[in-house]
């Protein structure tokens, strides 16, 4: 009966868990505790007194909620709450284009970065090639990127991670007169219309739960949790009184082309053409420390000249929609540990923000990263809880 | 001898097609000259349009009729999924290879064009699939960025060993027939739904010269026992995640006998029948079958797409493509015929060039018929 309900993944059995949950947190059954350390030997590592590990990740852009599914997934002794002012469709991770390509951070070690890459392609590429690719939003992309000056780094670390990467040809590079060196790949593009829904869902069936709140100071949460995972993005120059965060404002148009099959960017990042589901998506900008959301026009007019001089035939496409995200932007991404004091209670607090304008890019290897300071905050709380 | 040899002097020039012009030294225009196109699939329409650009300030004037049976939307032509591929090998038969560049060169010309998207013409990246290494296809310097699949990629197709990669084109029949149309109104070519049952209905009509391009049903006009129903069945599927050909082949089985997935501007099509003999063009529920699980294996996220459509055609299939002339006698009159079918699964693919030629023999005929008429002075 206990494992039933425990490891219930259906609609019934998800609301006889919710219940009695609700039931554990309020009576701190040491029975049930007993119980689930005969039954369940490695959930008895995080509970709490008797009852399961309150996690409360803030923010629900693509950071939040693959952090909460990757912690809702792998550690079972924790019920994960997602907060959040925005959800989708309003969020950054809403705008963002979703084409896996890094984005450089100056101060976070190569290798790190390297891996955070890798461990998202990876896991984005096995959805790509399953039944869920079209609920998920996910699918695979080729195309170019292009240089009018040879860059110093012809070959990327990233290079390896893509599928089928290489230097274009000359005839290739013929369609791009201005250009004088192009890479060619294949690459995922994740689109967080749909993936943030999915994720959601994936929350929810592992028994994680969402509320729309607005979380300004830790202290609102340091009583009703136990661990809390900043994924807050921009809101951390508050919330965690970051400074060093900043905007970088990103402008995009939608436009109805249904025969762009590949992407271009120009290796400068100021022009890009990303073919998505239903639209396709052309950029950009990357105005620094610019606050302001609303839609630019000189902004849109040079997007779209810029992008139908890479690519013509846009000239015939419509224009569907313009958008503004506000890229959370750091020199390092923060993804550590550190401990929020309130009263009498110490609560761990997992950073986990300052993507930039990578955070699909490296979503996953930094939730799983974030995931595992969770597992050892679970520890340190309870070293000696193995009954 | 050397009055003949002074007449016929003339310079042929290759280059763009709008420039390929057979200048004939300084003698008149040719008299009124009726030519009729049978065949108003992308063969019977490209060649009308490139005989009509290349020759009617050489013969005035140069009436073109098309007359056929099916127009654009219900031609073999406009169900084809438009990837432009000629079949892996020309086996020798290199003059289609020359073609099927003609084509590719031509279509990438236009990529920039603003007239390329009411065309149909737009570039496509994907994969050649095959369960044992293959040579190298004849087409392989001729598409974009051809290359060999890295294991990396190969782990996405489990069931294949290796396989190829490459950028080519997308031709699609449906909005590329009716710009044709266009084309070819904008210059006074008259259409007639007609179906042609002998050449010599044509000759009673005093046509000079007839471009034969029936496709499948050639043999009606003219027993031509090379030619053969090669039926194809496919389904239009809505799944715009989709951004890549896959092609898998099997050199036991044939040519697209084994499923293939090609995206389109509107939809995307998932094939793998090739029944050569098969004269059936009803969507039979066991082929729809075979198309649509093996898609979905190749393709896992298919699984959750709509199916839209089947549609089931019959290519023109030919050891070879005719494409060649002859003089027919029909009692008194006489009648030039230039065969231009049997264009297998490749008529987008090499359509242009197969124009060109036509264009050629075109040329050629105009050549007997001035130093006829110039002999009867």
């Amino acid at each position: 009966m206990v494992i039933l309900i425990f490891r219930s993944r259906n609609k019934i059995g998800s609301l006889k868990l919710a219940s009695l949950r609700l039931k554990l947190l309020s009576t701190q059954s040491k029975v049930l505790s007993l119980l689930i350390s005969m039954r369940c030997p490695a959930a008895a590592e995080g509970i709490y007194g008797g009852r399961l590990c309150r996690v409360a990740v803030v923010g629900a852009g693509v950071i939040g909620l693959s952090t909460a599914v990757c912690i809702a997934e792998s550690i079972p002794s924790c019920a994960v709450t997602v907060l959040a002012e925005h959800f989708t469709p309003d969020t950054t991770s809403d705008v963002a284009a979703g084409i896996l390509l890094p984005h450089p951070f100056p101060e976070t070690p190569l290798h790190k970065q390297r891996c955070w890459f890798k461990d998202t392609f990876d896991h984005l590429l096995s959805i790509c090639n399953s039944t869920d690719a079209a609920e998920a939003g996910v699918f695979l992309l080729s195309g170019w990127q292009v240089f009018q000056e040879t860059p110093s780094t012809k070959d990327p670390y990233w290079s390896t991670v893509v599928l089928g990467f290489h230097m274009m040809t000359d005839a290739e590079l013929q369609r791009f007169p201005k250009y004088k060196f192009g890479q060619s790949f294949t690459t995922i593009k994740c689109e967080c219309s749909k993936y943030l829904l999915w994720l959601e869902k994936r929350l929810k069936n592992a028994g994680g739960q969402l509320h729309t709140e607005k979380i300004t100071g830790f202290e609102q949460l340091t009583s009703s949790y136990d661990i809390i995972v900043n994924c807050s993005g921009l809101g951390s120059r508050d919330l965690a009184d970051d400074q060093s965060l900043y905007p970088v404002r990103g402008q995009i148009l939608r436009v109805h082309a249904p025969w762009l099959k590949h992407f271009i960017r120009d290796g400068n990042g100021h022009t890009y053409i990303f073919p998505g589901i239903h639209s396709v998506t052309l950029g950009g900008t990357r105005q620094k420390h610019n606050w302001e959301m609303s839609v630019d026009e000189a902004d849109s007019s040079g997007i779209f000249e810029r992008c139908c001089e890479l690519e013509p035939s846009l000239k015939k496409s419509q224009v569907c929609s313009k958008l503004v995200g506000l890229r959370p932007t750091r020199n390092s991404l923060r993804l550590e540990r550190e401990f929020f004091v309130h009263g009498n209670r110490q609560v761990p607090i997992i950073h986990n923000y300052g993507h930039g304008g990578g955070g699909i890019s490296i979503h996953w290897g930094t939730a799983l990263e974030a995931t595992q300071l969770v597992k050892e905050s679970i520890n340190w709380r309870n070293p000696t809880s193995k009954l | 001898m050397g009055a003949w040899l002074s007449l016929l002097s003339f310079s042929y020039k290759v280059g763009p097609w709008w420039d390929c012009e057979m200048s004939f030294g300084s003698l008149s225009p040719l008299r009124y000259m009726r030519v009729a196109v049978i065949g108003a699939g992308v063969i019977g329409l490209s060649s009308a349009l490139c005989i009509h650009d290349r020759y009617h300030s050489k013969v005035t004037p140069l009436s073109i009729d098309v007359y056929a049976d099916r127009f654009t939307p219900l031609t073999t032509s406009d169900g084809a999924a438009g990837l432009w591929q000629p079949y892996l090998y020309d086996n020798g038969n290199t003059q289609e290879t020359k073609w099927n560049k003609e084509t590719f060169d031509y279509l990438l010309s236009l990529i920039n064009s603003p007239d390329s998207i009411k065309m149909g013409i737009f570039t496509q990246s994907g994969y050649n699939l095959f369960t044992e290494p293959m040579p190298e296809p004849s087409w392989k310097d001729i598409v974009l960025g051809f290359r060999h699949l890295t294991p990396q990629e190969m782990k996405m197709f489990p069931d294949y060993r290796c396989g190829w990669f490459n950028t080519a084109l997308m031709i699609e029949g449906k909005s590329y027939l009716p710009w044709l149309m266009d084309r070819l109104n904008e210059r006074g070519v008259k259409f007639h739904q007609k179906k042609i049952v002998s050449f010599r209905e044509l000759a009673d009509r005093r046509v000079d010269v007839i471009l034969n391009c029936t496709g499948v049903r050639a043999g009606e006009l003219q027993p031509d026992p090379l030619l053969k129903p090669g039926r194809g069945q496919i389904l239009k599927v809505d799944a715009p995640w989709l951004k890549h050909f896959i092609i898998t082949h099997n050199p036991k089985t044939g040519v697209y006998s084994t499923p293939y997935i090609i995206p389109g501007s509107r939809s995307v099509t998932v094939g793998g029948i090739f029944q050569v003999g098969n004269w059936s063009e009803d969507n039979n529920s066991e082929d729809h079958r075979k198309v649509w699980e093996e898609g979905c294996c190749l393709v896992p996220s298919l699984k959750n797409a709509r199916i839209m459509d089947d549609w089931t055609g019959l290519r023109p299939v030919r050891s070879s493509v005719r494409l060649d002339n002859e003089t027919l006698q029909f009692g008194d009159k006489q009648c030039e015929v230039i065969h231009n079918y049997g264009h297998g699964g490749y008529g987008l693919t090499i359509h242009w060039g197969c124009a060109l030629e036509a264009a050629n023999l075109f040329g050629k005929i105009l050549e007997k018929k001035r130093l006829t008429t110039h002999s009867r002075l």
